[in-house]
């Protein structure tokens, strides 16, 4: 069996033992690695165990939310050694998970063996730092999150030439729309990180004698904020849509009732349909038997439209949710739908930008419609939102030329050459409406740092 | 000239503050002038009797542009009917020209530098009668200089450039079109530098293409496709508006595809025509062709007229 397949193997053994109670008998549900009585001629450190203790030093010492050395050293892992260490240590912990009664002493005469090698628990536990109580209730959630942020980091934050090579097809990245170059992907690493956080318990793990091993994520509230603020860092950047998609998606079988991460479903498949992707699209020209995945622009609508009413039939106050589902609507020719919705978000004067997008959005439904006054009228709403933002302007200026009206076009332009020229500024909120559902990523992973275990959050 | 291209002009003209100017039309239709205090001045209104209608004609032979044609020359149908070709002239016609170019991220460093290198080249070209402007466009889209006879002004404004962010190029090929006035003989070119595909426009490009080809500004386009296809906006706005589209791998001889462009502007015919026997407004189809001769005929495919 190869390393891939011993991850399944391990993966599959920790889902069906999920709850063991005190004095069972424990089981030998992995291959490689087997829990002893007898006591072997111990190895002091097989390369696996030295592998395992490196992955888990630089996990505890990495600092979460920065690209750091130990990001960058754990970043050049190849994915083989990565999985190796992945099944290794949800084997491990989950021997440890089911030492249920046991006698201390009775449990410390054991040895888990792998091959020849063979580790003594008293060493387990040493090399994973963790105290008596956290190994009798199997709680490795410390070293399962240190490695869960250590991977996203490396996914997030560690630059591309750090990378090993994970044998995945290759990443394309874009710039300004034109093919950049390739690089080696992150999926492992967030594969990893899920995985890593599928196996943590949630508190309350045991009460009383009843011991209850229980990983499920889907109680855990720091769970969901990692999911929150990972995809929410991930969709201000359209070159991880791909990992933002997969991240999403499981998030969502895990919370699916979240508005947010509903939400976020919406706003990854508008992405889809954003210009850098369908540049990408039409541009790239690719080696033979290369493809971009990306699925057609009309049925990414589709999900964004059900995922957005899906958010907001939870939190109808997701302002945004309704400014994008107007949008959707719009692209997908349902104007007067999206009339409806614009005009609806438009109501909410809660957040400016949001305020202008659906007064921009609203004029150009209103132009579809033929309503060139309501047009103008909102589009000048949202020119006095933002007064330097030059989309109302130029909007302005083309509603007044398709309707025959020169001179209010070319006084629309007259109010646009008069902002200042800045090349390097930002005044318009329009150019950053691709990016900017994730904008809260910061507050987000805030949250999910003061909601980690003790231990890990610093 | 179309009364409704008048109002364009004086609308210009007084928020430029330029001094008023009598124009005179191929067809002796006078224009009442602007009066010169554009804030003292209510925005006058205009007449003309007859409307002409500028075409760029561009008629290649073998390869080659072929010159030495007349009026009679060319059939021109208009929505089908076919309408008399005045000729107004082929490459004395002076030039309005706005050079729209791409100051985004990828733009930045050696590839600007060219760009300014080319655009010295091209402004050394142009004639002394010759009108350029400049616009720029990343994620803003900026007007740099109105229509000028200052080359200088030119030069000086893009030496002011930073490259930096994304692309709008929808916009700024918009505001391109909408800079500088139409005047009667003279011609109306946009030459668009690219070397990105847009991502933050708020225009549609079919809009921006329905406005190149109201305005009958004849668009040319210079872009960089270094490992992929060009946009297919820019294709699209030169097929609509007669131009041409040319790709490059790199901008180390841009100025080269900038005089190429140049050059073929300058070969190009400028007839036009009083439509007849058709409805003003709507959409008006083109076809140009020339008599007895087996050329290859790129124009306009039409342009719109009312609202």
């Amino acid at each position: 069996m190869g390393i891939r397949h011993s991850i399944l193997a391990v993966a599959l053994a920790c889902a069906v033992l999920t709850e063991v109670l005190p004095g069972a008998e424990v089981p030998r549900p992995a291959r490689l690695l087997t829990l002893q009585q007898q006591p072997a001629a111990a190895a002091d450190n097989p390369v696996w165990l030295q592998r395992l203790q490196r992955w888990v030093e630089l996990a505890a010492h990495h600092r979460p939310h920065h690209d750091d050395a130990d990001a960058r050293a754990m970043a050049a892992w190849t994915h083989a050694d990565l999985e190796s260490v992945l099944s290794d240590l949800l084997a491990l912990r989950e021997f440890s998970a089911r030492r249920g009664g046991e006698n201390a002493d009775a449990w410390k005469s054991r040895v888990i063996s792998r091959g020849n090698d063979v580790v003594r628990i008293p060493q387990l536990e040493l090399l994973f730092g963790l105290t008596d109580d956290e190994m009798q209730v199997g709680d490795w959630n410390r070293i399962l999150w240190a490695g869960a942020l250590l991977h996203t980091d490396i996914a997030l934050l560690v630059p591309p030439e750090y990378r090993g090579s994970t044998g995945a097809p290759a990443s394309v990245r874009f710039r300004d729309g034109q093919l950049d170059s390739y690089e080696y992907p992150v999926a492992v690493h967030w594969e990893m990180a899920r995985k890593l956080l599928d196996a943590s318990l949630v508190p309350p793990l045991a009460q009383g004698r009843l011991l209850v091993v229980r990983p499920d994520p889907s109680r855990d509230q720091a769970v969901l904020l990692w999911y929150k603020a990972t995809v929410a860092q991930l969709l201000s950047s359209t070159v991880s849509i791909t990992d933002a998609r997969t991240q999403v998606d499981r998030g969502r079988q895990l919370f699916p009732e979240d508005a947010d991460l509903l939400f976020f479903s919406g706003c990854v498949h508008e992405g889809y349909t954003g210009p850098d992707v369908q540049n990408a699209t039409r541009s790239v020209s690719l080696p033979a038997g290369q493809t971009l995945d990306v699925g057609s622009p009309r049925s990414h609508l589709q999900d964004a439209q059900t995922f957005f009413r899906k958010a907001l039939e939870r939190n109808e106050r997701l302002t945004e949710a309704r400014v994008r589902l107007g949008r959707v609507l719009g692209l997908l020719g349902r104007h007067q739908e999206a009339a409806d919705e614009l005009r609806r978000a438009a109501a909410d004067p809660g957040d400016r930008r949001l305020f202008y997008y659906a007064c921009l959005m609203l004029g150009e439904e209103e132009r579809t419609l033929g309503h060139r006054d309501a047009a103008r009228d909102w589009f000048e709403r949202a020119a006095a939102a933002y007064p330097r933002a030059q989309s109302p302007l130029l909007a302005l200026s083309n509603v007044a030329l398709t309707t025959g009206d020169d001179r209010a076009a070319v006084r629309a332009i007259e109010r646009l050459r008069n902002l200042p020229v800045d090349d390097t500024g930002q005044d318009d909120p329009w150019v950053d409406y691709h990016f900017i559902a994730g904008r809260h990523a910061g507050e987000l992973f805030d949250a999910l740092m003061a909601a980690l275990p003790a231990g890990v959050r610093r | 000239m179309s009364a409704r291209t008048f109002l364009l002009v004086a609308a210009l003209i007084i928020a430029s503050g330029l001094n008023p100017t009598m124009t005179k039309s191929s067809d002796n239709t006078v224009s009442r002038p602007v009066c010169s205090d554009p804030i003292q001045t209510q925005l006058p209104t205009f007449s003309s009797r007859v409307e002409t209608v500028p075409v760029d004609v561009l008629v290649m032979q073998d390869g080659h542009p072929l010159h030495g044609l007349r009026a009679a020359d060319f059939e021109l149908r208009d929505n089908g009917v076919l309408q008399r070709v005045d000729l107004v002239g082929v490459e004395n016609i002076p030039l309005n020209l706005v050079l729209a170019f791409d100051i985004s991220e990828s733009v930045a460093g050696t590839r600007l530098g060219q760009l300014r290198s080319a655009s010295d080249v091209l402004l050394d070209e142009l004639r002394k009668e010759d009108l350029v402007g400049l616009v720029t466009f990343n994620h803003n889209v900026r007007p740099r200089s109105e229509l000028t006879p200052d080359r200088d002004a030119i030069r000086a404004a893009l030496e002011k450039v930073q490259a930096a962010g994304a692309t709008a190029l929808y916009d700024g090929t918009y505001l391109g079109l909408m800079t500088g006035e139409p005047a009667t003989g003279r011609r109306r070119l946009q030459i668009v530098f690219s070397d990105g595909f847009d991502t933050c426009s708020w225009l549609q490009p079919d809009a921006v293409i329905q406005a190149a080809r109201r305005l009958g500004v004849l668009v040319y386009a210079v872009s960089v496709a270094e490992a992929g296809r060009s946009p297919a906006f820019l294709r699209d706005v030169c097929d609509a508006t007669g131009g041409r589209l040319m790709e490059i791998e790199s901008t180390w001889n841009l100025s080269s595809a900038f005089l190429d462009a140049l050059d073929e502007v300058r070969q190009r015919y400028l007839v036009s025509y009083s439509p007849q026997g058709v409805a003003r407004e709507g959409w008006h189809r083109l076809e140009v062709r020339v008599k007895g001769r087996k050329v290859v005929v790129k124009a306009r495919a039409g342009y719109f007229a009312g609202s």
